[in-house]
């Protein structure tokens, strides 16, 4: 009995390099070899909601889609960001992409050229698509784009003015938009486009955060402010699930190229990493906590 | 007189916009929500201005007094210095300065495609690293309010993820009961009563749950259990801290705009 507590104790006591180093390796394994570890995805409510407000969207409606996230938020953000651009143009609905960080237009660039590269569908820039540049200013910029969106921007992406753009044609107000879709890791976020857009003009908006502002931003979902949420890598994983599932269903299509191979995501491949770094570090919790008690017993 | 006329113009601003909100007047309501937002847009230009103004000082000023750490504001710098050369001045490809910032085989793009962009994910990936360690040892059952904290997080983190669901729900009721036993063991005298009392609920427990049949309880399902904990305590605690920021957002900018709150002039 003693020897099985020493055990114990020593469990809790464990070097912090040795956890670093399992904690690498239980995700490093996972993503090199998928095959593995192959878990299946159960989709939330959440998420459910997020995809039925995208797909209720009819041929020609306009979807204004924020990017809010950088380099470091990309592998949890960005695979959500390219599921959803493919749902949407699925089903021909006009994109308009922002981004309110500084690294956002590199993210809506790269969201844009996955979806394209992929030759899912035949979209053309001004036609299906219009990236609009950065403003410095966050919420402000929201309010802008909430009350005149033409004070703001004048010119898209590639500096091309936008009354030269058919797809902006009638575009002047957050009014103008059918919805909104944000993508967000942090301030300003799916809060700010509550609090000074969506709300207040009656706009519906759904968002794919972080796993970390989840939290913060589940009160919206709650009161309806905000329609669904894809929270972190698991939201973005079950998105994926929901869009490649309706993808291969979907045969009659007329916007997907029926010679196109359809894959599964980016993050779908990677839930099972996360997995085995979260059931890991719940032993370690465990094992930190027996010892724990063991230890505190001995000094009594 | 420069200060007094600093707080006039804050005062002044201040209730304009205020009014702006609740009286309908169009050219108010106008120069709130096109006029002011310009404004906005361009002093904040100028704040990213002085922000590199600032960021050069604070740099240089450590390097010139060869303070603590001196030598990482030299690469700080050097990162700047190379990034604004590649952003204003050396394009290195066909496309014309301005687009070039997000253009494949500019320098600038390079740069950011292929040091930034690791370099800021590998940041975030580290956290991981530090979450697990900083789990194992502060996640302790030392009191009520740590337990709660502790079992709230384990059941998020195994129940946002995939193989949450994998855990039958026989397995979710033992985890309650050890959970339950951790929370009561110090109140057990008899350490063998404790643990014959803990063997006899493993055992009982599952079969009176699975005869009554109350295993298709929410509770059993881990995934379910975490949605209920986002949804109901996490969105309460969520809504006091918002009404408590929004409250005290109003206590302050009322001190602003009526000249009370001084030290954001640097009084």
């Amino acid at each position: 009995m003693e020897l099985i507590k020493k055990i114990f104790i020593q469990l809790g006591q464990l070097d912090r390099r040795f956890i670093f180093l399992l904690i690498g390796l239980s995700v490093l394994i996972p993503l090199l070899k998928p095959d593995w570890i192959n878990i299946p995805i159960k989709t939330t409510t959440n998420s459910k909601i997020v995809f039925e407000e995208l797909n209720n969207l009819k041929e020609g409606d306009k979807v204004l889609v924020s990017f809010e996230y950088g380099a470091s938020t990309k592998p949890e953000i960005h695979p959500m960001s390219v599921a959803v651009l493919q749902h949407l143009f699925s089903n021909g609905v006009k994109v308009y992409t922002v981004p309110l960080w500084p690294e956002g237009l590199m993210m809506a660039k790269y969201a844009i050229e996955e979806v394209v590269s992929s030759d899912l569908f035949n979209i053309e820039e001004h036609v299906d698509y219009v990236s609009l540049p950065y403003k410095a200013g966050g919420e402000i910029i929201i309010r802008g784009i909430a009350t005149d969106m033409r004070s703001i921007f004048t010119q898209d992406v590639n500096n091309v003015l936008l009354t030269e753009i058919p797809m902006m044609t009638g575009i002047n107000n957050i009014t103008d938009f059918d919805f909104v879709f944000d993508l967000s890791a942090g301030v300003p976020g799916n809060a700010e486009w509550v609090q000074f857009a969506c709300d207040e003009y009656k706009i519906p908006l759904s968002s794919g955060c972080t796993s970390i502002m989840v939290t913060d931003a589940i009160p919206y979902v709650e009161s309806g402010q905000i329609r669904g949420i894809l929270a972190g890598m698991p939201g973005a994983a079950e998105y994926e699930q929901m869009v490649f599932e309706y993808l291969n269903n979907d045969t009659y299509n007329k916007y997907l190229n029926k010679e196109a191979v359809i894959v599964p995501g980016k993050a779908t491949s990677r839930m099972s990493a996360q997995s085995i770094a979260h059931l890991l570090m719940v032993i370690f919790i465990v094992f930190g906590n027996i010892s724990y008690y063991l230890i505190r017993k001995r000094k009594i | 007189m420069k200060r007094q006329l600093a707080y006039f113009l804050v005062i002044f601003i201040g209730f304009l916009t205020l009014l702006g909100h609740f009286i309908n007047y169009s050219p108010l309501n106008n120069f709130i929500d096109n006029d002011a937002t310009q404004w906005f847009d361009i002093i904040s230009g100028f704040a990213a201005f002085l922000g590199v103004i600032n960021l050069l000082q604070l740099h240089l000023n450590k390097i010139a007094n060869k303070r603590d750490n001196w030598r990482y504001s030299i690469i700080t710098l050097a990162g700047f210095t190379i990034m604004i050369i590649f952003g204003f001045i050396y394009n290195g490809s066909s496309v014309a300065m301005g687009p070039h910032l997000k253009e494949d085989g500019s320098a600038f793009y390079w740069m950011f495609q292929n040091i930034y962009l690791p370099l800021g994910a590998t940041m975030f990936a580290l956290l991981a690293f530090f979450v697990a360690s900083a789990s194992y040892r502060a996640f302790k059952i030392r009191n009520f309010e740590a337990t709660l904290l502790l079992i709230s997080g384990v059941f998020l983190m195994i129940g946002r993820v995939p193989i949450g669901q994998l855990i039958p729900w026989w397995m979710a009721l033992e985890i309650y009961i050890c959970l339950f036993f951790a929370l009561i063991a110090n109140r057990f005298e008899e350490k063998k009563k404790m643990l014959f009392s803990l063997v006899i609920c493993i055992i009982v427990l599952p079969l009176i749950t699975y005869f009554l049949n109350l295993h298709n309880l929410s509770i059993f399902k881990i995934p379910e259990l975490q949605e209920w904990i986002m949804d109901v305590p996490a969105t309460a605690g969520s809504r006091a801290i918002m009404i408590g920021i929004a409250l005290g957002t109003i206590a302050q900018s009322y001190r602003i705009i009526t000249g009370r709150e001084r030290s954001i002039l640097g009084d």
